[in-house]
């Protein structure tokens, strides 16, 4: 038998011999330790890699029974009896194995104050706190749209006592549940990363955004949100995907975003602007060349199009009046 | 000591555990390591084979012996010149995520996977702030290979299957996402770059004890057994945002298991059990 045959075969052996309690106790041992005898595992990929990969490899029935203990592994931890780097392990083998239990258990860690006594050596970089917590909202998110997370997130991201500098996480998250109302989130956002200005690197919150909402939400639902955050949105998070650069892809931008307004949308009934402002739009891409400057262009664009859109109607008015 | 004996008969009794025999020889006779470390791991293997319980493996016991002491039992091989050496590693994605990227500043979510759109975002704009942590393993080293030689793998494409077959990494077996991080340049300018030995790839690595030339170990290329890309190790070292990382693609699962008795046939000094004398002096 081979190594690889053996590990896989221990492995099933295990997890069919041991009570749930006990294989979570395997589990809870093995990630302090770095020890998962009677398994031995390579030193890379990282543990929870190779144990989702024996995973893969059992019975339904199997893998049912090593979710539950791994759920279990994640309630039997408590910060007094292991580092916070176990339950970060447990939390990312949960992922692995979409141990979807794992949400009430992080859910409960995440509000109560047991996780706050991570924060005693808050200051260093990273903090154990931080380290922990930023690994539970990212396992979270691998669970949406379950709408449990979607509530919590809401609760964390609303919270005044919540560590800000997850908001980033938190936001898209939210976006992630209900894409269609990202604007009701989107001031909270702006307001914190005007105060803790540099904590957020903006150019990846942007480009997973972009991901998550698309385009054609983020012009439809453009004037939900205040003014003032209008032209931040576009001025920032209009920046990856959706920058003048790479829009000469995405031939059907210029119609999305100045659909925008009610008004144009009633309109463009009335005219052909989806190939005519593809074209259009193309031809502004290819000469501009940069992002430099898209808000002024974006503004501009809407201007001169309406003006287009007037001089039509009132070329349309005029025949009929003559007929 | 006879518990030494004991575990060298219990090793030999697997392909893998007489390739660990094999390195471990080859390491005795070209004095690779220092003495004290071997009598050391040695007193530690007797000790923990006398604690035994009835149904742990020997490769059990080398794995518990090294990880009761990581930073004893790795990167004690001869030192490298690092001076203007360009150095990657290969690793999976998810553990890079996993382990070394701050996720509340590059905001993605833990699955296992990640698009390629964001593996792009991660190519073009790095970690901007965002490195944590160290370059290193379960245990507190990391594998390494010398960077222009590494280049001839984006030649052709699935370049991630070249990358695994070129550095012997039979225990990337299934569809991993694997991507080259490559290390600032000098970031080994004062030492701690090492040749590997037996205690960094034992038990668990395709892995051969090479001298060469340059210094450098050697990988085992997996189809022809030979010797492949130039290898070194690490001591954990601070992962920081000069680090760059290219995409080499997901992995195709390993049609099939390593054979493990064709690798015996390579080394200069094969195990047999009358060459245990060779490591009495050590015992």
């Amino acid at each position: 038998m081979s190594r690889t045959t053996s590990i896989s075969f221990l492995f099933t052996k295990l997890v069919s011999e041991r009570a749930e309690n006990e294989l979570s106790d395997w589990l809870l041992a093995g990630f302090s330790t770095g020890s998962f005898e009677p398994l031995w595992l390579h030193d890379e990929p990282s543990h929870n890699n190779q144990l989702k990969h024996l995973f893969d490899d059992i019975s339904p029935n199997l893998k049912a029974k090593f979710k539950r203990a791994v759920i279990c592994a994640s309630i039997e931890w408590h910060i007094t009896g292991y580092s916070h780097k176990v339950l970060r392990d447990i939390a990312i083998l949960s992922a692995y194995v979409k141990a979807s239990g794992i949400v009430k258990v992080l859910q409960t860690k995440l509000e109560s104050d047991e996780l706050d006594r991570l924060k005693g050596d808050r200051g260093q970089t990273p903090d154990s706190y931080y380290d922990l917590v930023q690994i539970l909202i990212a396992v979270l998110r691998g669970f949406l749209p379950k709408k449990d997370v979607g509530v919590l997130f809401k609760r964390l991201f609303f919270s005044e006592t919540f560590d800000p500098r997850f908001a980033g996480q938190l936001l898209l998250g939210l976006c992630e549940c209900d894409p269609e109302n990202y604007t009701l989130y989107l001031p909270r956002f702006m307001q914190l990363e005007a105060k803790y200005h540099g904590q957020f690197l903006l150019h990846y919150i942007a480009a997973e955004m972009e991901r998550i909402i698309t385009l054609r939400t983020a012009a439809a639902k453009i004037n939900k949100l205040d003014s003032k955050y209008q032209e931040e949105f576009l001025k920032t998070f209009c920046s990856y995907q959706w920058s003048p650069a790479n829009l000469i892809y995405d031939p059907q931008f210029g119609y999305a975003l100045t659909s925008r307004r009610e008004t144009f949308q009633t309109e463009r009934q009335v005219f052909p602007i989806k190939s005519k402002m593809s074209i259009c739009w193309q031809a502004k891409v290819t000469e501009m060349r940069c992002s430099s400057g898209a808000v002024e262009w974006i503004r501009s664009f809407i201007e001169d199009y309406r003006n287009r859109l007037m001089k039509v109607k009132t070329e349309d008015e005029k025949t009929r009046g003559k007929e | 000591m006879p518990s030494v004996r004991n575990w060298c008969q219990a090793m030999q009794r697997s392909a893998e555990g007489r390739a660990t025999l094999s390195n471990i020889l080859h390491d005795c006779q070209e004095s690779r390591l220092p003495s004290k470390t071997l009598k050391e791991f040695f007193g530690d293997i007797a000790l923990a084979w006398n604690r035994r319980r009835r149904t742990q493996l020997p490769e059990t016991i080398q794995r518990s012996v090294q990880l009761s002491k990581p930073n004893d039992y790795c990167c004690k091989g001869p030192d490298i010149s690092g001076d203007s050496v360009e150095c990657s590693r290969v690793m999976s994605l998810a553990d890079l995520i996993e382990k070394n990227i701050d996720v509340a500043k590059i905001p993605f979510a833990i699955t296992g996977h990640l698009t390629n759109n964001q593996v792009e975002l991660l190519e073009k704009f790095g970690f901007s702030g965002a490195a944590t942590n160290t370059m290193r393993t379960a245990r507190p080293f990391a594998w390494v290979t010398l960077g222009n030689k590494f280049s001839v793998i984006y030649a052709g494409t699935k370049t991630a299957n070249v990358a695994r077959k070129l550095l012997g990494m039979t225990h990337f077996q299934k569809d991993e996402h694997l991507v080259e991080i490559r290390y600032p340049k000098g970031v080994f300018r004062s030492g701690g770059l090492f040749a590997p030995t037996f205690l960094d790839g034992c038990p668990s690595l395709v892995y051969r004890s090479t001298v060469s030339s340059d210094g450098w170990g050697r990988a085992v290329d997996l189809d022809t057994l030979a010797n492949a890309l130039p290898e070194a190790v690490h001591e954990e070292i601070n992962f920081t945002d000069d680090f760059k990382l290219r995409n080499l693609g997901r992995l195709k699962p390993l049609a099939r298991p390593f054979d493990w008795s064709a690798l015996l046939g390579t080394f200069k000094y094969p195990w047999k059990a009358s060459l245990y004398k060779v490591l009495v002096p050590y015992v």
